[in-house]
Parts: C-alpha cells; sequence; structure tokens
C-alpha cells in the first residue's frame, strides 16, 4: 500500500512537471513576431504583431509594425543600443490582411510620437487565423513578407537559420510570434457575449426562414 | 481356483500401455485444437501490436511488454528488428515494476527509420518455468495497409502448451502413482497385526509394488528431463547455440534447481525402491519370515518424503505461486489437494494393479494363518476395498474442498469459468471427475450389496449368496475399478494440461501506459469520447487513457463535405482556471486521411480543464470547438469506474469477492458432510466385515 502511495506521489509529481514544462515551453502566446532580414545591402528588424494584444472578436486592433535598422555589431540583439528606429516607410509599404478567403489592402499610419512604429488598424470580426503580408519597399528593394498569427507557437521561438526571401531580401533571423483573435466567450460579463458576425447570420437565418 | 483366479488378474502390460498412453493423446488431440496456452504471456503492450505512429518523434525510447507472469531476465528477452533483419534495440533488457512481470528494452532511436518493425519476445517463467514465445508488428509512417503487409507476423504468439502439457502429464502421474502405491502399501502392510503374515503378503505384494514405483519415477525423470530439454529447443534462437542455453536453464535459473531437485528425488525414488525389493526378499531369505522386517518401511517413508518433496516443487512453482497475495495459501492448498489425489488414485491403482493379482495368494496365506479366516478370495477383496474405500473417501473430501479453494482463487466470475481457457480446461476436469466420483460410490454401494450375502446373511442363505457374489461378481468389480482407473489418468491429464493454462487472474487486469493504440483491440482503460459540431461540421475527439496523466488525443473529421486537404493544422488549447494553468498548446501530427493525433502530459491535474479545438483551413475560416472536461486521478477513476479493476484488487481474491464464494463454500459443506456419511458407513462396514473375518 505504501509503495503505491509513494507511486501515485511520484507520477503526479512527474505529471504536474511535464505540466509545468509545457507552461514554460508552449504557453505565451501573446506578443510580436521579430524578423532580421537584409534588405539590400543593410540589416533590419521587422517586427510584427496585433494592436491592442491580446485582441478579441470585435476589438479594435489592426496590423502593426516596428521596423528599426540593426546594430551593426551586434545585429542579433534587437534590442541592442546600437539599433536606429526607421520612420518615413509609411509611404512605400502596406499591410494586406487575410483571413479565410478574404483579403484586405491597407495603408499603414506612423504611429504618434513612436519613430519606426506604424499601423493599419481593423476590426476583427471573426475567430480564426489573420494573416499579415507587409509588402512595398525599403531601401529602394521590393519586399514582400509573410505573417501568420500563431496559436501554436510561443516567444520562446527562435531561429537564425538564413533563407532568401526575393531578390535582395534574406532573412537572417526569426524571433517569437503572435497570437490569433480570440472569442470573446471566455471573457464576456454577465451575458454572454455575441459578435456582430454571429448577430449577422442569425440575422440572416431568421430573414431566410420568414421568407420561406 | 484360486490359480484361475490369479491368472485372470496378472497385470497385462499392453493394458497398462494402454492405459498410460490414451490420455495422453486424447489430451494430445485436444491440446492441438487450441484449448491451452501458456503462461508468462503479454498481458499490455507499452506499443500495441500493429500500432502504426505518423513520425519518427513519438517513436518511444523503450519497448515494454506486461507479462501475466515473472520473466526470468536471464533467459527472457525482447528483440526489435527493423525489416532489414537490423537490430534497434540496446540489448538491454531488464525487469522493470515492482511485481516483476514488466520486461523492457531501450531503443537506438539514431537508426530508427520510417518502415515496419517487427517485436520479438521470450519469457521463461520463474513462477512455472515455462517457455513462451511471439511476435507483434509495429510501423512508423505513413502505412495505410500496415495490417495487411504485417498479416503473418502480427501477434504470432507461441506458448507451446500443448507439448509442455504432453511432456507434463507422465510427470503427474508418475508422482501420484507413487505416492499413492507407496501409501496403500504401508497401509495394507501395517494393518496386518501378525509378524508372519505380514511378511509373507509384504513378499508377495513388493516385486511388482517395486517394478511398478522404478517404472514410475524413470517416467518422471525423464518428464522433468524433456521439459528443459524442450525449452532450450524453443529459446535457441540462430544467435545462440543450444548447448548453451540448455546449461543456462539447468544450472543459472531457478528452474534449473527445481529441476535438479526433480532429477535428484525421482533417481533416489528409483534406487530406493530397488533397494526396498532386494531387502525384503533378503530378510524372508536370511532372517526368516517371523522376524520383524523394519528397515523396509523405514525405506518406503524415505521413498514417500522424496515424493512428497517432488510434489513441492511442483506447487511451488504452481498458478498459486503467481499469485500476489494469499500465495502461500495457493501453494499449501496446491500441496495437499495433490497429495489428497496421490493418495486417492495411486492408491486405487495400487488396488488394481498390485493387489488384485495376488489377492488368491494373499488369501491363501491368511487362511492357512487363521482357521476362522474365509478361504474365498472374495473375503480379502471385500476387506481391501472397504478399507481403501474409507481411505478414499477422506481423500476425495479433502481432494473437493482444495479443489473448490484453488478453483475459487483463480477463478471469480461465470464469464472466467466459461470463456476462459483455464475456466473451460477445468470444466473438462471436472466432467471427467464427476464419472469417477459417482463410480467411487457405486462401488461404495457394491460393497455394501456383497457384504448382505457374505456377511449378514451368510447362513440363511449362503446359496444365495454364493450365487450373487460370485467370481464373476468379482471379475465385473475388478472392471469397473479399471474403467475408474483410466478415467483417472484422463483426469490427470486434464490436470497437466490445466497446469501449462494461464489462469484468468493473471490476465488483463493491470494498467500501463499506452504508447499508441490505434489498432488496438484493448478496450479495457477508460477513454473520453465526444463528438463536437461547429459550423455544420462534426468531429470525433478521443481523449485514450482520460486519467491524469499522459494521454492520447485523437480527433477524427466526420462528414461527407469535407475537404482535408485544405486543413492546415489542428491544435488543442488547454486551460485550468482554478489553478491559473494555460493556456497549453499542442499541435496534432496527422496520423490519416481523417485522424489527428497528439501524445502528451497535458492534463497534468485532476479538476476542470477547458479545452479549444483549433482547425486551421486554407481559404476558410478557422473551425474552434470548445468543451469541458472533468479528469480525475488514476486511483480515484479506478474506484469510480466498474470497467477497471485496481491491481490489488485483482490479484487478492479477498478484495475482489467471487461470485462463487458462496457457492464454494456451500460445495465444500456438502463435500464434507457427504464424505462423513460416506465415512461413517464406512466404518460400520468394516466392523461387519472384522466381524465376520473374525479380525481384530
Amino acid at each position: 500500500m505504501k509503495i503505491r502511495k509513494q507511486l501515485f506521489i511520484l507520477s503526479t509529481l512527474v505529471c504536474f512537471l511535464s505540466g509545468s514544462f509545457y507552461l514554460t515551453g508552449v504557453q505565451n502566446t501573446f506578443g510580436h513576431e521579430s524578423r532580421l532580414y537584409t534588405i539590400g545591402n543593410q540589416d533590419y528588424w521587422i517586427t510584427v504583431g496585433s494592436m491592442n494584444e491580446p485582441v478579441y472578436v470585435d476589438d479594435k486592433s489592426g496590423a502593426e509594425t516596428f521596423i528599426r535598422m540593426a546594430d551593426p555589431a551586434n545585429p542579433l540583439d534587437q534590442n541592442a543600443d546600437g539599433t536606429k528606429m526607421i520612420d518615413g516607410l509609411e509611404k512605400t509599404l502596406k499591410f494586406e490582411i487575410s483571413a479565410g478567403d478574404k483579403k484586405k489592402i491597407l495603408e499603414i499610419e506612423p504611429a504618434f510620437n513612436d519613430p519606426g512604429h506604424y499601423e493599419a488598424v481593423f476590426y476583427p470580426t471573426i475567430e480564426t487565423t489573420y494573416n499579415y503580408r507587409l509588402f512595398g519597399t525599403i531601401n529602394n528593394v521590393s519586399l514582400s513578407l509573410d505573417f501568420q498569427c500563431s496559436t501554436a507557437e510561443g516567444e520562446g521561438n527562435q531561429d537564425n537559420s538564413t533563407k532568401q526571401i526575393s531578390e535582395g531580401v534574406t532573412q537572417k533571423a526569426q524571433r517569437g510570434a503572435f497570437g490569433c483573435i480570440t472569442a470573446r466567450t471566455d471573457a464576456s460579463f454577465p451575458e454572454p457575449y455575441i459578435s456582430n458576425n454571429e448577430i449577422v447570420k442569425m440575422i440572416n437565418q431568421t430573414g431566410n426562414s420568414s421568407s420561406n | 481356483m484360486f490359480a484361475e483366479f490369479s491368472s485372470i488378474h496378472m497385470l497385462k502390460k499392453s493394458h497398462f500401455i494402454f492405459l498410460l498412453l490414451v490420455p495422453i493423446i486424447l489430451e494430445l488431440a485436444l491440446s492441438l485444437q487450441g484449448i491451452a496456452y501458456g503462461h508468462a504471456v503479454p498481458d499490455r503492450y507499452s506499443f500495441e501490436p500493429n500500432s502504426l505512429i505518423d513520425t519518427l518523434q513519438t517513436f518511444p525510447d523503450k519497448i515494454s511488454i506486461l507479462f501475466s507472469e515473472r520473466p526470468d531476465p536471464k533467459v527472457s528477452y525482447i528483440h526489435v528488428v527493423d525489416w532489414k533483419g537490423q537490430r534497434i534495440d540496446n540489448d538491454d533488457f531488464k525487469i522493470t515494476g515492482q511485481n516483476g512481470r514488466e520486461g523492457s528494452i531501450s531503443l537506438d532511436k539514431n537508426i530508427v527509420k520510417e518502415g515496419v518493425y517487427s517485436i520479438s519476445w521470450l519469457t521463461l517463467s520463474l513462477d512455472d518455468g515455462h517457455v513462451a514465445k511471439g511476435t507483434y508488428v509495429v510501423g512508423v509512417g505513413n502505412f495505410e495497409n500496415l495490417e495487411n503487409a504485417s498479416q503473418n507476423l502480427s501477434q504470432d504468439n507461441n506458448v507451446f502448451s500443448p507439448i509442455l502439457g504432453v511432456l507434463k502429464a507422465p510427470v503427474i502421474i508418475g508422482q501420484v502413482s507413487i505416492l499413492g502405491f507407496v501409501v496403500l502399501h504401508i497401509f495394507l502392510c501395517s494393518n496386518i497385526s501378525k509378524t508372519e503374515l505380514r511378511n509373507k503378503v509384504e513378499f508377495l505384494l513388493t516385486p511388482r509394488f517395486t517394478k511398478l514405483v522404478g517404472m514410475f519415477s524413470v517416467m518422471m525423470g525423464i518428464g522433468v528431463t524433456l521439459l528443459p530439454l524442450f525449452q532450450a529447443v524453443v529459446v535457441s534462437g540462430s544467435e545462440s547455440s543450444y548447448i548453451n542455453n540448455l546449461k543456462l536453464l539447468l544450472f543459472e535459473t531457478n528452474n534449473g534447481v527445481v529441476w535438479i531437485v526433480r532429477v535428484v528425488c525421482s533417481v533416489t525414488i528409483m534406487c530406493i525402491a530397488y533397494f526396498y525389493g532386494k531387502v525384503i526378499s533378503r530378510n524372508v531369505e536370511v532372517k526368516g519370515r517371523d522376524e520383524d522386517h523394519s528397515n523396509g518401511v523405514a525405506l518406503l517413508f524415505l521413498i514417500l518424503i522424496l515424493t512428497c518433496i517432488f510434489i513441492g516443487t511442483n506447487s511451488f512453482v504452481s498458478h498459486s505461486s503467481s499469485l500476489q497475495s494469499w500465495s502461500l495459501l495457493g501453494i499449501t492448498t496446491d500441496f495437499i489437494h495433490s497429495v489428497a489425489v496421490s493418495i486417492w488414485i495411486g492408491g486405487l491403482m495400487y488396488v488394481s494393479y498390485v493387489f488384485f493379482p495376488r489377492a488368491a495368494s494373499i488369501n491363501s496365506i491368511i487362511s492357512e494363518k487363521s482357521h476362522q479366516f474365509s478361504s474365498d478370495p472374495k473375503s480379502v477383496t471385500l476387506l481391501i476395498l472397504s478399507k481403501f474405500s474409507l481411505l478414499a473417501t477422506v481423500t476425495i473430501a479433502i481432494t473437493g474442498i482444495t479443489g473448490l479453494s484453488l478453483a475459487w482463487l483463480h477463478i471469480r466470475t461465470a464469464d472466467e469459468l466459461l470463456l476462459s481457457d483455464y475456466g473451460r480446461t477445468l470444466i473438462v476436469k471436472l466432467c471427467i471427475a464427476a464419472p469417477v466420483v459417482f463410480m467411487g460410490v457405486y462401488h461404495q454401494f457394491w460393497i455394501d450389496r456383497m457384504l448382505n450375502f457374505v456377511g449378514i446373511k451368510k447362513t440363511e442363505n449362503k446359496k444365495i449368496a454364493e450365487t450373487k457374489f460370485g467370481p464373476k461378481k468379482l471379475e465385473s468389480i475388478k472392471l469397473t475399478i479399471k474403467i475408474e482407473t483410466l478415467l483417472m489418468m484422463l483426469l490427470l491429464c486434464a490436470a497437466s494440461l490445466l497446469t501449462v493454462t494461464a489462469t484468468p487472474d493473471l490476465r488483463g487486469h493491470e494498467n500501463m501506459h499506452v504508447i499508441n493504440s490505434e489498432h488496438s483491440s484493448n478496450n479495457a482503460q477508460r477513454e473520453f469520447a465526444r463528438t463536437l459540431e461547429v459550423q455544420g461540421v462534426p468531429i470525433d475527439l478521443l481523449i485514450h487513457p482520460f486519467h491524469v496523466g499522459f494521454n492520447n488525443f485523437t480527433i477524427r473529421i466526420i462528414g461527407e463535405n469535407q475537404n482535408l486537404t485544405e486543413t492546415s493544422n489542428i491544435f488543442i488549447e488547454f486551460k485550468k482556471s482554478d489553478l491559473s494553468l494555460g493556456p497549453i498548446i499542442t499541435i496534432l501530427e496527422r496520423i490519416n486521411a481523417t485522424s489527428y493525433s497528439t501524445f502528451g502530459g497535458y492534463l497534468s491535474q485532476s479538476g476542470e480543464w477547458d479545452l479549444k479545438i483549433t482547425i486551421q483551413r486554407i481559404n476558410s475560416y478557422d473551425l474552434n470547438y470548445r468543451l469541458g472536461v472533468t479528469v480525475n486521478s488514476s486511483e480515484i477513476m479506478a474506484e469510480h469506474d466498474s470497467n477497471e479493476r485496481s491491481m490489488s484488487g485483482n490479484l487478492d481474491p479477498m478484495h475482489v469477492p467471487s461470485e462463487f464464494t458462496y457457492v464454494a463454500i456451500l460445495m465444500s459443506i456438502v463435500f464434507a458432510s457427504t464424505s462423513g456419511f460416506f465415512f461413517a458407513r464406512g466404518l460400520k462396514r468394516l466392523t461387519i466385515i472384522n466381524r465376520y473375518l473374525n479380525i481384530k
């Protein structure tokens, strides 16, 4: 009996530790995804994510990007002292956002009093996977960079592999991920929240059934 | 008349060989029909037979098999071989787990590639010394037809029970016969008070007695030696030599020690029987017939002790030794059962094959010495049968009660009795035992009837008595006793088959972590299954096993119009709000066209968990399914789930009430009271016979 109890405690401990491992390793999906690119002959850190994270359906949100020139002395550290925020890119860059089979191109705006930070506001109306494509030119080089919100990937993700994206654009590092839009189901109070999309569907269904 | 009587009952060799061979042939025929199977066989697998895993990442680090009995690590093994015949295990088979029934081997994951792997196992049971082996296959990669590809290999278990049963039959017949012969020989001789008369009777019976005891000891010796010789053949593969394996089996395992003890016992019994014969004839020649020959009795007791040791070794490696608790009770009961059966069956064989052929001679000797003694041989026959029936009544009662106890220890439900191989073999054994017992009862009444003519009514109806109890009647009783002996041989063969058949209580009751069980047929473990639907797309969620710890999570997308090629990923998000755990997110691996699966310890705490399943689709919105599950710890679940029984509960009969407890108690009482009734009648009958024969 003693041995069985000890085994039970041990197995609980193992389960707890394994749970903790997953917690520390996979838990945090909220954040932004940063990538180090060589565009032309210059290294840039381009960070992309959703505005006002964590984002719930029907919240005011949008796609945002932070673009800075990497520190030549320490290019792999995006927070190194030598990094330099790049402004004025709202004229050459745009976001294309997509979800399901829907796509939309958004102009980007520089954030107030925050050089190198650009925003493209939209209201996410459905809980799904969102793709942000940043396209245009930087340093007179055309680029098209795809970012996808992640359900599973965490901020701990780190990749230092090099891959050619397009002519003059090479990805040299990648850090983190950004979360997808979440339904308000779990956070609504006191009444359950029904998204605008669901209300529209209900109205349409009611209209269809009454016309039938 | 005596000569005629004696010649009729001479032991014919052909009859005896027939008696020995028929049951063995019948048993072989029964065994070949696949009724029985052997001992340390797999109960649970960590990697289920015919499992198919999608990726190398989920390939296990080790293979574990939970066997029904304890494998001997010196001989037993698990080998994992790839499709090219190359071993991918580290050859480090070891016994894990506190009960010594789980064997495992680690794998060299560096050389694991996509393909089909054969897992071979061989066990030498520490509990009963039996060898069993088998092979099954598992696959890594996207094989759609693994089962077809591995049809010939899957679950190819070979437990050699038919051969083991046949090899064991002469051993059991031998031990039963020797013990019964010796007990009856002592019993018969010690019942004659006059030394001269006793010496004469002993001298008459000894040659046949010693020959038969010698023959049975040789049978036992050969039988017990053939067992390891055969096992060495089974153990020897292409990689190991037969001689080395035989040495290993005989000198480095516990079963080897048992073998040595048995062989020594057999040889010693044979030698003592030979010397006993010499001593008796020498005593008569040198000391004369009037002196006490106590040195002969000492030799008989020595044979008795050695036979008991031999039977004891059988009990120590019986099914009862496999019980986790009540093992000692089981072994003791088994031993008492075997001894009682030996006295009963062996005793009857002694009466049939040693006493009857000499009955006339013994009667004439007695008549010479005691003038009041009837000169008719049937008088002696009646006396011996009456005395033996008393002994048989007691031994049948003990056999019945101990047999019921053993059955109660190993079989606890009607299903186990009717559906398990052990239960079915036991039923066959009981079907043979029933007519044997009925014939015993018939003989009791026969003696009573004859007693009426010979004893009570001798003066009034002597002519009628002579007619009713003539030589023909005596012939008939000898014939029925021989038929009873033949049935008893069959009974012993059924018993030998029973010893090589796994008991139902040892199979299928223990929890073991299952890595992948897509094709598993074992549904004993708990699982959580739920169908969810969002946007008209139904999915099946299966969590298996469903308890705190590591689980398999499988999602199957059902519905006819789903274009699954457009599914990019499936995730499950785990959250436990009360402990602020999560979200813990895992991505599922694609198993086949419609199913995705993952394995992990995500449900790390008992209580309520919120699960969110996300199916990511290309060019379509995601499908998000939410549900709450309540998971409890394994032990708590075990208490609430009637389909799952705890380990201690299964192995301790007191913790799992048997359906047969009351039946067993009732039958034991019936056995005891019936035997008591017949014993009382037997005593009364013996008194009448003694009075008739003027024997005090």
